[in-house]
């Protein structure tokens, strides 16, 4: 079970309202690469995982991405907070605004609501774990594509922190891939699957 | 850090198979000495420590 | 005042500091269970984060559930600002 702390993994202190990044920076929130997806498939992937070290890897993991989602929604916020009508109304914040005014909903910068099929929760470990691994890296581009376009080093602080959270998020995927590896038969890893066949894996229940 | 001893974490002597991907497993890592600036950068290991510096200038 | 700010200001950079380095030692230790050296480092850290965290909630109110804090006359776990507004960031 979860609980909470009040207090962000990492400051987030932002005095300059900019509609234009936040209108970006919410694809982190509830976009196909985003904290949220990333959250809740490391999450829902824990249930068949037959070796406990995996399944502690997935369950570590996906608590401190509810904490990025934490992050990336006080920058969203403080991002919009204090913008004026006029500031909204040239901006391409504007349609979000008709619909949440500052509020925080999750979706992709170009709209599309936050939904399961932005993540896979496939029931094959080994399949489930090159997935986290290509989560992490996505979701490194989009920071490294938010970074191109951010000057204020209020805004960088926070989202350098996050991308380079993912880098490490990639290696302890690979090497909970590399522990699998280990117990699975090297002749042929795809004999079977260690959620659902009792025949498979070393150490299998 | 203490090496692991498991001989499989040893990767030189790995035995890789093809039709599969590997990452290599963090071995004795060090970490930053100063925790403050590992926590600023994101990590407290200098080894994983891959900053940004991309740029699209003109193409 | 000032001076109660700054103090503030260290003992949350302190928590900050200390808690990620466990984050970061837990993840590691995820996959490497058998490293002693990094089991070590954990607790000595954790033991830390812990005292700061202590330290932090007597003098300026609760950031963990299970800390609350001594106070009798005020649930400052509701009361305080959250932490994108203020609070604790």
């Amino acid at each position: 079970m979860w609980s909470y702390e009040k207090r962000l993994q990492y400051p987030v202190n932002i005095t300059t309202p900019n509609a234009k990044l936040a209108e970006v920076i919410i694809s982190q929130y509830g976009g196909p690469d985003g904290e949220m997806g990333a959250s809740m498939r490391y999450l829902s992937q824990r249930y068949g995982v037959p070796y406990p070290e995996i399944a502690a890897v997935l369950t570590d993991i996906g608590t401190e991405e509810l904490a990025h989602l934490e992050m990336v929604a006080a920058i969203v916020h403080q991002l919009t907070k204090n913008l004026s009508m006029e500031e909204i109304e040239n901006s391409g914040f504007k349609a979000y605004y008709v619909d949440h005014t500052i509020g925080i909903w999750p979706q992709a910068a170009g709209g599309i609501p936050f939904n399961a099929c932005e993540f896979q929760s496939k029931g094959d470990l080994i399949t489930d774990l090159f997935e986290d691994m290509a989560a992490e890296q996505k979701a490194r581009t989009t920071y490294d594509n938010i970074l191109r376009m951010i000057k204020d080093p209020e805004v960088c602080d926070p989202i350098r922190f996050l991308r380079q959270r993912e880098i490490v998020h990639f290696q302890r995927f690979g090497e909970a891939l590399r522990l699998l590896q280990e117990k699975l038969d090297s002749k042929n890893f795809y004999i079977c699957n260690p959620e659902f066949d009792s025949n498979c894996g070393c150490n299998c229940k | 850090m203490q090496r692991p001893q498991r001989p499989f974490m040893n990767d030189m002597m790995g035995n890789f198979p093809i039709a599969m991907a590997y990452v290599p497993m963090q071995q004795a890592p060090v970490l930053y000495e100063n925790l403050e600036e590992a926590f600023n950068r994101g990590t407290i290991f200098p080894e994983l420590d891959k900053p940004f510096m991309g740029r699209r200038g003109r193409r | 005042m000032n001076q109660n700010m700054t103090e503030k200001r260290r003992m949350l950079m302190d928590i900050n500091v200390l808690d990620f380095t466990t984050t970061e030692l837990r993840e590691y230790l995820d996959t490497h269970p058998n490293d002693t050296d990094a089991i070590s480092y954990f607790h000595r850290y954790n033991n830390m984060l812990h005292q700061v965290t202590k330290e932090y909630t007597a003098k300026f109110g609760p950031i963990r559930q299970d800390m609350p804090g001594n106070c009798m006359d005020e649930w400052k776990w509701a009361t305080s600002p959250m932490p994108w507004e203020g609070g604790a960031c």
